[in-house]
């Protein structure tokens, strides 16, 4: 009997474990959730320094508007300002209903129109490939490309012998617009322009809950496709070009045949990495983040080589001036 | 490696040595579990799954060997916008010997090797898709052969002293060495390598696996059969900066074959 007691006793024991139970509003769990927010930017954002952002302080500042807080409702919106300090594009919240991005265009006129590249430049002879690759030739001898997106690099292969087929003297790779994708796909598309391994960048993340606790700088380099060729290139870039279109841009441009022009692109070097809140809200933030060659931060932006923009009276005429320095130049 | 096979070695030779008997087992279980992995919540997320134990035994008066197969997958938070995958695998061997001062108590030592993989589905970043958990482990292993209203009952009981454990890096999904100038890739080529270099020792402050189990055996027929149910809790916490919590308990049903 005494045994059976000791037995019931040590599975009673073992069962206490924790529970998953689910978050109810109230001041004590708003305030839990504040601090987890807090607490996991504080720990894993890296551009603290880069941004001259006082985060202690921002708590300071949040902690006494806490107390108006009432309501879920107004939680979220306490959160998404709260997030939004970073000024960060990959500052991400969600609550399962609705999805909250911070607007890294905000300030900036955006204007571009694939329409107009498609019907007056390449005079509607060009191919599209998964919705999401445009490219074709320009006054028979500029390959024209236009990524809305950085994903699917192997798909960059039949844009490039078709370039090679019409031999182009030029080429235009437009990023316009492009919100991102993955960092090797950048890497990928930059090994068709380089014949030779060629340093393009450096990989850095988060080593540790201290602001200053970073990896060693890890070199991006290029791999050279078989048919690699360096070909006078220019890489059209905007405010849209975000994450990994600019950091796509940041290595091109170690290349000396290629020119950046455009409009300051987006920056945003981080990739975002999602977080779980106690009330179940997902947060993303970058835990990490891509430096140029010369070991430069894109993160803010990538500034053109050649700046220049198109207005909008530009596209009412159906102009791209943007393209046709590109084309020019 | 070459000490691992020596000892195995040596055991085997023990083994053949005494009147033993040979014991095989497979049981099947319905596990509920909690979860926190603190890469990506900081929430329990609870779910079910199942869990296969595959098991040989070879035994005498004084000495046990056993060796365990298991793997587990569960889900967890299938009511959250995402819920996550995962996937559990192990193999342990047991050497227990007998104690002479309390009837039917085995002490002994184990060594076991395991992963935890998962996999979050759903709408979030996919950029920390993943987390996985690797460990290969040394520690103490007890048996405690009574009997409960005439029936076998076993309980058992493992606690890992010195392991060699693997999680992903602080800032990313891969290991920490593959963080390291010379041997990152893009292309993530040479993962496997710089996986099997990241892990750190240590004791319970790195790595603690509490496994608890207790099983009770019926009888079917006369040719050695044994029908069973058991309950079996696993409590695993890891030591590092965004460390995992995870208490996974199994109700199953066992048969055994003397």
């Amino acid at each position: 009997m005494k045994h059976i007691a000791i037995y019931a006793l040590l599975v009673g024991l073992l069962c206490c474990t924790a529970c998953a139970k689910d978050f109810e509003f109230s001041e004590s769990s708003k305030v839990e959730v504040f601090e987890t927010m807090w607490t996991h930017i504080d720990q894993n954002y890296p551009f603290f320094e880069l941004k001259g952002i006082d985060w202690d302080a921002i708590r300071t500042t949040y902690t006494s508007r806490l107390a108006n807080v009432r309501s879920e409702f107004v939680l979220f919106d306490f959160c998404t300002d709260l997030l939004f300090e970073l000024e960060d594009g990959h500052g991400v919240i969600a609550d399962g209903s609705q999805t909250i991005s911070y607007n890294y265009t905000q300030g900036f006129d955006v204007l571009f129109d694939l329409g107009i590249a498609r019907a007056d430049y390449l005079n509607n002879d060009y191919r599209v490939i998964r919705g999401t690759i445009t490219y074709g030739i320009i006054q028979d001898s500029i390959g024209y490309v236009h990524y809305s997106n950085m994903r699917g690099a192997a798909d960059f292969a039949p844009v490039w012998d078709a370039f090679l087929e019409a031999d182009v003297q030029k080429v235009i790779i437009d990023v316009r617009s492009n919100p991102g994708g993955q960092i090797g796909n950048g890497v990928e598309i930059v090994g068709y322009l380089s014949e030779t391994e060629t340093l393009v960048g450096y990989q850095v993340q988060k080593g540790g809950p201290g602001r200053n606790d970073f990896t060693e700088l890890l070199p991006l380099t290029t791999r050279p496709k078989a048919n690699s060729k360096a070909i006078r290139t220019k890489v059209l870039i905007n405010r849209g070009s975000y994450s990994a279109a600019t950091m796509f841009a940041g290595m091109a441009r170690s290349l000396p045949y290629v020119e950046i022009i455009g409009q300051i692109s987006g920056g945003g070097a981080g990739g975002g990495q999602s977080f779980e809140l106690p009330n179940g809200w997902v947060i993303d933030i970058p835990q990490g983040f891509y430096l140029d060659a010369e070991q430069n931060h894109v993160e803010l932006g990538l500034e053109p080589d050649f700046p220049i923009n198109n207005t909008l009276e530009d596209l009412q005429i159906r102009r791209d001036v943007m393209l046709e320095a590109a084309i020019e130049r | 490696m070459k000490f691992l096979y020596l000892v195995l070695l040596l055991f085997s030779s023990l083994a053949a040595t005494a009147q033993s008997t040979k014991t095989v087992t497979a049981s099947l279980g319905y596990a509920y579990h909690t979860v926190k992995e603190q890469r990506y919540t900081s929430k329990y997320r609870d779910g079910t799954g199942f869990s296969i134990d595959l098991g040989y035994e070879s035994a005498n008066e004084r000495v046990i060997h056993r060796i365990n197969v298991a793997y587990k997958s569960s889900t967890s938070g299938a009511d959250l916008p995402s819920s996550t995958n995962n996937q559990w695998a192990e193999i342990q061997y047991d050497y227990l010997r007998t104690t002479k001062q309390v009837k039917g108590l085995y002490l002994g030592g184990y060594i076991g090797t395991g992963i935890i993989y998962t996999e979050r589905d759903g709408p979030w970043n996919d950029n920390n898709i993943i987390s996985y958990t690797q460990w290969l482990s040394l520690g103490v292993s007890s048996r405690w052969n009574r009997r409960l209203w005439n029936k076998p009952w076993m309980t058992q009981l493992r606690l890992p002293l010195l392991s060699y454990r693997t999680r992903p890096s602080y800032g990313s999904g891969f290991p920490d060495a593959f963080l390291q100038p010379g041997t990152f890739s893009w292309r993530e080529e040479g993962l496997i390598g710089a996986g099997l270099r990241s892990g750190r020792i240590g004791s319970l402050n790195e790595f603690t696996k509490i496994e608890f189990s207790s099983d009770l055996f019926f009888s079917i027929g006369k040719k050695g059969w044994h029908f069973g149910t058991g309950y079996q809790f696993i409590g695993i916490f890891t030591g590092d900066e965004k460390p995992l919590s995870l208490f996974h308990h199994t109700i199953r049903l066992i048969v055994r074959r003397l």
